[in-house]
């Protein structure tokens, strides 16, 4: 039982990790190759795609047509976007914008040679072979290829997140210490009134028919001449 | 359709943390006021008809407080973190 607890536990702190890692903003200082948009096959890889309710376009084939943003990193390998909206569904970061963003990527385009180094926040993951894509939520150029800005969105959020758990925390010892404690007393008290007076209903119950067994054997002893008590 | 459904849903999110927070806020100032009850009356420190009737006066004052208003506040904050998020998202 405690293994299993044990084992439950890791796993629900990996799926709480994952899911952070995929909602969460993240920064990469990237070079921009490329902008183009694609007709995609979206399979059940789909929730990894945007919803539907967004303003999607799909052709008859039932084809997304999906902006993406071909990236380099300063390490040479590549690293490609999607830019899609979010609207108003999951995950929440209200983005309309795609088709400005679509703009501002195309204008800093570059070449290896004369690089322009753009700092890139996107959320998601990049896994080639589910064809799964991070979806780009703004950029802004930076200096060079080492200029990472701080990925404060994200530590914000966390710290929002942890304080959230603190207040949580805090209410349910409160609502515990004042609330249920307190309540459990009283049905325990409830419960001892309730015991005591059944068992002094069976005392007087137990007195009762002993004193009518007494005053019947009594009675019938009276036949026989002996004086009631 | 999409915006409605946010709203409700935020809504209804703010609402369950504004009961908690009133019934927590109200429940830590019960319990100060329980505390200064026993300071005040160092004889019978305890639970008492006269001490119900203290927490129960001071409570009806507690919630014409600015303090046990600002609670309302957790229906303003998110709706205004989440503008701010769109403003942030879509105009830089």
């Amino acid at each position: 039982m405690r293994n299993f607890q044990v084992v439950l536990g890791v796993l629900f702190g990996v799926l709480v990790f994952l899911f952070l890692d995929y909602a969460l903003p993240s920064r990469n200082t990237v070079r921009i190759t490329n902008t183009y948009n694609k007709l995609t096959d979206l399979g059940w890889n789909k929730i990894f795609y945007a919803s539907p309710d967004t303003g999607t376009v799909q052709n008859a084939q039932g084809l997304r047509d999906i902006r993406f943003i071909d990236t380099v990193r300063p390490n040479g390998k590549p690293l490609v976007y999607r830019n899609e909206d979010t609207g108003t569904i999951w995950p929440p970061y209200f983005k309309y914008d795609s088709s400005n963003l679509h703009a501002v990527a195309g204008d800093l385009k570059s070449s290896a040679e004369a690089p322009r180094w753009v700092s890139v926040t996107s959320y998601g993951w990049r896994i080639s072979p589910l064809s799964i894509f991070p979806n780009a939520i703004s950029m802004r150029p930076v200096a060079g290829p080492g200029d990472h800005p701080l990925n404060w969105p994200a530590m914000a959020i966390l710290g929002v997140i942890g304080a959230l758990l603190f207040l949580i925390w805090r209410m349910w010892n409160q609502f515990r210490e004042r609330s249920i404690d307190p309540a459990l007393a009283r049905a325990d008290r409830a419960i001892d009134r309730v015991d005591d007076r059944l068992d002094s209903a069976r005392d007087r119950v137990v007195a009762e028919s002993r004193q009518a067994r007494g005053r019947f054997s009594g009675w019938v002893d009276s036949w026989r001449g002996k004086p009631r008590r | 359709m999409a915006i409605i459904r946010l709203a409700a849903i935020v809504i209804a999110i703010e609402a369950l943390f504004y009961v908690m927070l009133s019934y927590y806020l109200r429940s830590l100032r019960r319990e100060r006021l329980e505390e200064e009850w026993a300071e005040r009356h160092p004889a019978e420190p305890g639970d008492s008809p006269e001490r119900d009737e203290f927490v129960r006066r001071s409570m009806h004052d507690f919630h014409r407080t600015l303090r046990s208003r600002l609670v309302a506040l957790v229906f303003m904050l998110p709706t205004l973190a989440i503008f701010v998020i769109a403003y942030l998202v879509n105009n830089r």
